[in-house]
């Protein structure tokens, strides 16, 4: 595939536009590569501070007032609040399932009906994360893309 | 969960009783007293029914997440409160006398707890292969 390079002024958003007959999965890694490019967040692993990719994020849970985030096989605790997360990356696919948990919408292989008129939302890494009955229509809203 | 949350959830079981109620009366009837006639005010009967049933659905209310296990244990509070008011309601309007008649009541109050539970899980089925659609859709849209 031809690649071209265009400098832009720093006024103007960063953006790609990717030219093809067809979407197919080469071009879909391609995009989700670009969407996760930049967007990274600190994380501390044992008082190491560590870059970590926001789209490798399963899950963030606030536990004991510390805040953790959770990818495929580590846990990276974050210094910052659980609704400063919420407010900064809520156009990120994060979505605040329960008042202790705010999850990746693109990491959810699907969601089980549990106890109480709760669902369950089995991860990509076959975890199991409870949504609040209370966040089940907000949840229906932002997958539908409206305003909550 | 909030108090206006848990009252909607009540107002929707209190229908689902006094429906189930109605059938179970219809049904049990015609097995048990099928010459038995009856005047308006029998109408009410589901209805109060389903006031008194409602009333030990407090014990489920929570406005902290219940893990699984306090879930059921709350259940199984929830319908051993709820066996004890119909029974002492049913005794107290003389509506049942004996033993046997009582045995048979109680039998037919787990029928319908389980026919409750049951429609409301079939709900939630379907609200979570709703939002399993609608999940599907997001992710492929925002890959692409």
């Amino acid at each position: 595939m031809k690649v071209s390079l265009k400098k832009i002024e720093r006024v103007l958003e960063e953006h790609a536009i990717i030219c093809c007959y067809e979407v197919n999965d080469d071009i879909k890694s391609i995009v989700k590569y670009i969407k996760s490019t930049g967007a990274l967040i600190s994380g501390y692993d044992e008082d190491r501070q560590k870059q970590v990719v926001l789209n490798d994020i399963y899950y963030i849970e606030a536990v004991d007032n510390k805040v953790f985030a959770y990818t495929s096989n580590n846990v990276y605790e974050l210094k910052c609040k659980l609704y400063e997360f919420a407010e900064q990356y809520d156009k990120r696919h994060f979505f605040r399932c329960s008042k202790s948990c705010i999850v990746n919408l693109m990491k959810i292989e699907s969601v089980q009906p549990f106890l109480n008129g709760r669902l369950s939302a089995v991860m990509l890494n076959k975890e199991e994360l409870i949504i609040s009955r209370q966040y089940v229509p907000l949840l229906k809203k932002t997958l539908l893309g409206e305003k909550i | 969960m909030s108090f206006k949350v848990f009252i909607k959830r009540c107002l929707m079981e209190y229908f689902i009783i006094t429906t189930c109620v109605t059938a179970a009366t219809a049904i049990l009837g015609l097995c048990i007293d099928p010459s038995a006639r009856f005047g308006y005010e029998s109408y009410f009967s589901p209805l109060i029914f389903g006031l008194v049933s409602i009333l030990p659905s407090g014990v489920t209310f929570s406005r902290k997440e219940l893990s699984l296990k306090q879930t059921i244990l709350r259940k199984i509070l929830h319908f051993f409160f709820l066996v004890l008011m119909l029974v002492l309601f049913v005794f107290w309007t003389g509506l049942l006398k004996g033993f046997n008649e009582a045995v048979s009541f109680v039998f037919s109050v787990f029928i319908v707890y389980v026919i409750v539970n049951i429609v409301s899980w079939h709900l939630n089925k379907k609200e979570a292969a709703e939002v399993n659609k609608l999940l599907k859709h997001f992710q492929e849209d925002t890959i692409v």
